[in-house]
């Protein structure tokens, strides 16, 4: 069973917070109003495509660019007032990070280390060995193949201990063993209480990590938030533009800004458990499947069931709770579930929804 | 701790005994050295290509040496000649090696953190840039104190002939070393700038190998030539270019030797090897921060040096070269101020967010040379002012003493005074317009980046465009007084400044236009410093009316948020109450966050 990310309360101070920034280079806009958080424990997978401004907001959280307005804070640290502050406490690991080659991976660590002034010589051996490349501290870096690197990469951000891990494409270029053990590291890393932003233009790199995401397209936020709220205030909107009848839907549509105010905390209205949308999850089932299937069949939300290979696949309406309920059926007839994945990935039929909805709205964001 | 050394800080209180006090920075470097000068020792460790081009250079240069001393020895020279000649020889070499290999090895410091794309990694590990360009600078200097090294023996053959002392070989290797760092210096400075290593090593070698020729000029052929006449050639083989090492031991001690042998060596080297440091400084500098108080420091202090070196090449002229003196400084001072407006060029219209709140709490004088069109303005303006006004002062006082009754001098105090008052008050004028010029020039430009190119094409337009106008009209073909030169600082020094003592004809009508020219660049100067101030200013109140207007939108949001989180708290603390469901034994059960908690409205909190 594939692992997945834990979900986090968004309570308290957020790690990371965005609010209205502005970013001009020459006559173009490339940040338009930019405005998200990021709460502690949180993975944060911000999509976009290339050239929507990912990497400026990045650049910008990671004090390497002044916004023209607005304010990035960290830790509830002003990244613009104090970056030396905020620096010290956080991880930035950019696109295609260079590595100096003609040294050991040892000799690497420890220059980071001196450069950060870390006051422990213990702390090299331990980040080899959270990022399980201690086997290779020997190694010339020249030597590594990309996956190495990019965990020798992983390992230089964790070096000084900080809270928040900001990685720019981490998983690009590398080949799906890499992916894997960057994710599986990504995720030892939020256990141990990080707050990570990840950026990426390939949905299914985040769909299993992240539990918030932000979408931006040409340098404005689309949707921001958990990706299960935003799936329901998706849903709801649906619903409200189909009946009509949701004044509130309705007048995020027209607005042109389903982004929540405030980084998807627009959330003072309890969302209702509504979804309109047909969706489909697969379940891997111990046992007889035909019989699993049958167990399942006609159930309230249930819309079909059908068996493919050594899965049962479920079409059914509803949120997460639907999927919980038909795993508890599942279990209380007596069916060992080993997996649950759903069919389309929710974050690229959430990316294909939120970009598809601000494009029909008139061609911005 | 240094992780690279292994070694632990003591935790030991320091010692107060003077021996430990003077020892502890060497221990520090010892057992803390800078990480990035470590880490480059360890990468230079495994390059194999460093011992292959150290050996060839040493053969190449054995070689050469070898060669002189066998022509030299065949022509029957004495062993005291030929061992001078291989002194000059060698250390000739040497310089040029050093002058060429050193920009090179500082070229690739920086630059090739910028293209490997370790750069931003090491900006945000908190290394200060005095740090980074330390680091660099030790590890380029430490390659290139190999190639010296490498070196000594073939320069120590020299001394085997005779006719050289090893003292003066020991000086000359000191001297060497001296221009190594200036040479490095210079190509870090570059590196700072540049952002792939082929582009800093083609612009870092394209400039050393000129700079090089006219410093060795200059400064190797020019002062053997003024040491020679200063101390009439106190040895029998002469000074050659590599003059210094020799006339440390041959020149009489007194106060031509303090001048020329130790203020005027050492401010050619230092002088120089801060600029670069501070030019390094300033691009390994983020944008939105200070950039400009080291080389503003920097400024002010070259303009003192280049007052007192002024007034002291008063004591040096002869009464005949007297008014060609001020004519010299004069054109120095225009050098400077163009240097200067050329350096100031690119700077930001204003502070960022961040140093203006730094700067706040600073004293006027470094608010003084705080970034931003208006503070560099009045600091070019005003320095200037100064200096020039207490060269002039200086002149004067001097042109007074030398024409007291009974000297023999061939001018009079009051012919000095019309020189100064026209080639000092064209000087003025001419600076006020060049630091006018850029102050519009910057103002008016997004980025800064066509400053410089305007800048340069105005002034070339200004010293030369005079010129080209009297020849297309074919004054100059005539013979005739090109008059309509004036506005060239260049037709006035040439033209005007020696005229103004003799009654030549057309005296006064070239007076009269470079009078004229000089009002015009007085004008345009100020007009212009006044628009690009206004346009400044304008552009810093549009950016803070920005900004506190985002700043008025968060707090209002602030406010909203915390209203928010208030009214949530409080309809959670409330008991339950009619129209308010009570959590069923599920919900209780189960602490997880539901969408429906009332708790994710006090999120935004």
């Amino acid at each position: 069973m594939s692992r997945g990310a834990t979900d986090v309360r968004r309570t308290g101070t957020p790690a990371i917070r965005v609010r209205h920034v502005w970013q001009r280079f020459g006559a173009r806009d490339v940040l338009r109003d930019v405005s998200f958080d990021v709460y502690p424990g949180e993975i944060f997978g911000f999509i976009g495509p290339n050239g929507a401004g990912k990497t400026t907001t990045i650049r910008i959280m990671a004090t390497l660019v002044e916004p023209m307005s607005g304010r990035v804070e960290v830790d509830g640290i002003d990244v613009t007032m104090d970056p030396e502050t905020v620096r010290r406490r956080i991880g930035y690991m950019p696109d295609h990070a260079g590595v100096y080659d003609q040294i050991t991976v040892r000799e690497f660590l420890e220059f980071f280390a001196d450069a950060h002034e870390i006051p422990s010589l213990g702390v090299v051996d331990a980040v080899l060995e959270l990022t399980d490349i201690g086997h290779l501290e020997h190694q010339l870096v020249a030597t590594m193949s990309k996956g190495q690197k990019q965990r020798l990469q992983l390992a230089r951000i964790l070096l000084h201990d900080p809270k928040v891990l900001i990685l720019d494409e981490p998983a690009s270029d590398l080949d799906p063993r890499a992916r894997i053990e960057i994710r599986d590291l990504l995720l030892d890393l939020q256990s141990l209480g990080k707050t990570i932003l990840l950026s990426s233009h390939i949905l299914s790199e985040l769909s299993d990590v992240c539990t918030s995401i932000g979408i931006i397209e040409q340098g404005q936020m689309v949707v921001a938030g958990p990706i299960h709220e935003i799936a329901d205030r998706l849903a709801r909107r649906n619903a409200a533009l189909q009946t009509g009848n949701d004044p509130q839907a309705a007048a995020l549509g027209a607005s042109g800004a389903p982004a929540m105010p405030l980084g998807g905390t627009n959330l003072a209205a309890p969302v209702p458990f509504a979804a309109s949308e047909r969706r489909l999850v697969k379940l891997r089932v111990l046992g007889d499947l035909t019989a699993a299937s049958y167990a399942l069949h006609g159930g309230p939300g249930i819309l079909d069931v059908s068996v493919l290979g050594r899965s049962v696949h479920v079409g059914y309406v509803g949120g997460e709770q639907k999927v919980a309920e038909i795993v508890s059926h599942l279990v209380h007839r007596g069916f060992g579930v080993i997996g649950v994945e759903e069919e389309r990935s929710e974050l690229e039929r959430i990316f294909l929804e939120a970009t598809g909805a601000a494009a029909s709205r008139g061609g911005t964001p | 701790m240094s992780a690279q050394t292994g070694v632990e800080r003591s935790a030991e209180p320091r010692s107060s005994r003077f021996a430990d006090r003077v020892l502890q920075p060497l221990r520090t470097w010892r057992d803390h050295p800078n990480p990035l000068w470590m880490r480059e020792m360890r990468q230079a460790a495994r390059v194999q290509a460093t011992p292959i081009a150290l050996a060839a250079i040493t053969i190449l240069m054995t070689l050469l040496i070898g060669s002189v001393g066998g022509l030299m020895g065949s022509s029957k020279s004495s062993p005291a000649e030929i061992g001078a000649v291989l002194f000059h020889t060698f250390f000739s070499l040497a310089y040029f090696v050093v002058a060429l290999v050193g920009p090179a090895l500082g070229a690739n410091a920086i630059a090739s953190e910028r293209e490997g794309k370790t750069w931003e990694a090491l900006l945000l590990t908190g290394l200060r840039p005095e740090v980074v360009a330390r680091g660099k600078f030790f590890s380029a200097t430490t390659s290139i104190a190999l190639y010296i090294v490498m070196l000594a023996p073939v320069g120590a053959l020299p001394f085997l002939f005779g006719g050289v002392t090893p003292g003066e070989v020991l000086l000359a290797f000191v001297v060497l070393f001296g221009i190594a760092l200036v040479a490095v210096g210079f190509g870090l400075a570059l590196s700072a700038k540049t952002q792939s290593m082929r582009g800093a090593l083609v612009i870092a070698l394209l400039s050393a190998v000129p700079l090089s020729i006219f410093a060795y000029t200059l400064l190797g052929v020019g002062g053997a030539s003024l040491a020679r006449e200063l101390w009439s050639a106190p040895t029998a083989r002469g000074l050659g270019p590599i003059w210094l090492p020799v006339a440390y031991g041959a020149a009489p001690f007194g106060a031509d030797y303090v001048l020329f042998l130790v203020v005027l060596p050492l401010l050619v080297v230092l002088m120089p090897a801060w600029f670069l440091y501070e030019v390094s400084l300033a691009n390994l500098t983020s944008v939105t921060e200070d950039r400009s108080f080291g080389l503003k420091r920097w400024f002010l202090v070259a303009i003192a040096v280049l007052v007192a070196l002024s007034s002291v090449s008063y004591a040096y002229r002869g009464t005949h070269t007297f008014g060609r003196a001020f004519g010299v400084v004069g054109l120095a001072f225009l050098g400077y101020a163009t240097f200067g407006a050329y350096l100031f060029a690119t700077e930001p219209i204003g502070p960022s967010r961040r140093v203006a709140m730094l700067l706040a709490s600073r004293g006027r004088w470094r608010r003084a040379l705080s970034p931003g069109v208006v503070p560099t303005l009045a600091l070019q303006r005003w320095s200037f002012r100064v200096g020039f006004i207490v060269v002039v002062l200086v002149d004067l006082f001097c042109a007074y003493l030398d024409t007291r009754p009974g000297s023999a001098a061939v001018y009079t105090f009051g012919s000095e005074v019309r020189r100064v008052l026209v080639w000092g008050g064209y000087v003025l004028a001419f600076a006020e317009f060049v630091f006018g010029l850029v102050a519009y020039l910057r103002a008016r430009s997004k980025g800064g980046s066509g400053v410089r190119p305007i800048l340069l094409a105005v002034l070339f337009g200004a010293f030369a465009g005079p010129w080209v106008f009297a020849a297309i009209l074919g004054i100059l073909a005539k013979g005739g007084d090109a008059i309509v030169a004036a506005p060239s600082p260049l037709y006035v020094l040439t033209h005007v400044f020696p005229a103004i003592r003799t009654s030549a004809p057309g005296r006064d009508a070239a007076l009269l236009a470079s009078g004229t020219a000089a009002f015009g660049y007085l004008v345009a100067g100020v007009a212009l410093a006044r628009v690009g101030a206004r346009r400044a200013r304008q552009i810093i109140d549009e950016h803070r009316a920005v900004l506190a207007d985002a700043e008025l939108r968060l707090a209002q949001e602030d406010e909203v948020l915390r209203s928010a989180a208030l009214e949530a708290e409080a309809s959670i603390a409330a008991p339950s109450t009619e129209g308010v469901s009570r959590p069923s034994e599920a919900e209780k059960a189960d602490p997880s966050p539901s969408l429906a908690d009332p708790s994710s409205s006090d999120q935004s909190a």
